[in-house]
């Protein structure tokens, strides 16, 4: 019993300690995460200098949140891949064009659609597109993650249709193109 | 440490530690590197830090021939839900899932090494310890084809 105690008073303490780091960490994260949040979205949309939360009331489930800035959209997309949910920030201008975007998360098979995160000649492909795009067409897939590369067109097909006020339910944000 | 505790406790104590180890690397991560894309809490992570705890606990403190299971399972389900809540990974009873699951699978995990270390306990084998830390990265890899199982939405 005494070592039962024991073992509870140490993960009491462990868990005291974690819980110390974090609240004395927290604020400071969450600004370097605000931070870093407004770099990349000026990056995603050049010119663009405030980025206000607008509400998303369409039907397209692979659009989670977008922000209005004086040179277009950042939308923040998120569809699922092969193993989990690929979510991307895509900035698309006012008149409908990728400029910019990046994978924020991602947890597809390392070695394959993982590559996604950092393959930039995969990803430069989207940019100055209008949506409409289709995996063997338009866009060449990473080899051995189809999957993941429909994923992210399907990503930024959402993206561009909310800028532009494209039918969402077109054959090339469907499964399969 | 092995006199001063009983096995299941001792256990719990290495687990702890490790968590908390990751748990702050994890804490200082999100403050310095907000663009670092976390892992998921899935089944997989969870049998990686139980393999850790267990590898370490070997090399510091040696076997130990005899555990009580229910005892040990217990204490790492509290480890495993202190530490979820701790780090602000989920709320008090999201936190409670991943304790539940970390328990059932440290508790698996210590079963298998348990095995493990008896049988090469027995062999011939001169580096027993480079023998075992391999043969627990073979049953983490073995556990990949569970990463697609998340223990959160």
């Amino acid at each position: 019993m005494k070592s039962v105690l024991a073992a509870l008073a140490v993960i009491l303490a462990c868990g005291g300690i974690v819980y110390g780091c974090n609240l004395g960490l927290g604020p400071m994260a969450l600004e370097k995460r605000q931070e870093e949040e407004l770099a990349l979205m000026q990056m995603l949309l050049p010119g663009g200098e405030t980025f206000a939360p607008e509400e998303y009331t369409g039907e397209d489930d692979n659009i989670r949140a977008v922000w209005k800035s004086e040179t277009g959209y950042l939308i923040e997309t998120g569809v699922y891949g092969y193993a989990d949910d690929v979510v991307l920030w895509v900035g698309v201008d006012n008149g409908g064009q990728v400029t910019g975007l990046v994978v924020r998360s991602l947890h597809e098979t390392y070695g394959l659609g993982a590559r996604a995160l950092t393959d930039t000649d995969f990803l430069s492909q989207y940019l100055g597109t209008t949506g409409n795009l289709a995996v063997g067409t338009e866009i060449d897939a990473l080899t051995g993650a189809t999957v993941t590369s429909k994923a992210i067109t399907r990503a930024v097909n959402s993206a561009c249709a909310y800028v532009t006020g494209a039918d969402v339910e077109t054959a090339a944000t469907e499964w399969g193109v | 440490m092995k006199k001063l505790l009983s096995p299941a406790a001792g256990h719990a104590v290495c687990l702890a530690v490790v968590l908390m180890i990751c748990s702050v690397a994890l804490i200082v991560i999100k403050a310095f590197l907000p663009a670092f894309i976390l892992p998921r809490i899935t089944i997989t992570l969870l049998v990686m830090l139980s393999l850790v705890a267990l590898v370490a606990e070997h090399f510091l403190f040696g076997s130990d021939g005899t555990t009580q299971y229910l005892e040990t399972g217990l204490l790492a389900a509290a480890a495993f839900w202190m530490m979820t809540w701790a780090v602000g990974l989920a709320t008090c009873a999201d936190a409670g899932k991943v304790g539940l699951a970390g328990g059932v699978i440290y508790l698996l995990c210590l079963l298998v090494f348990t095995a493990m270390r008896s049988k090469l306990d027995s062999s011939p084998i001169r580096h027993k310890g480079a023998a075992l830390t391999l043969a627990a990265a073979l049953l983490l890899l073995a556990c990949q084809s569970l990463a697609g199982l998340p223990i959160l939405a």
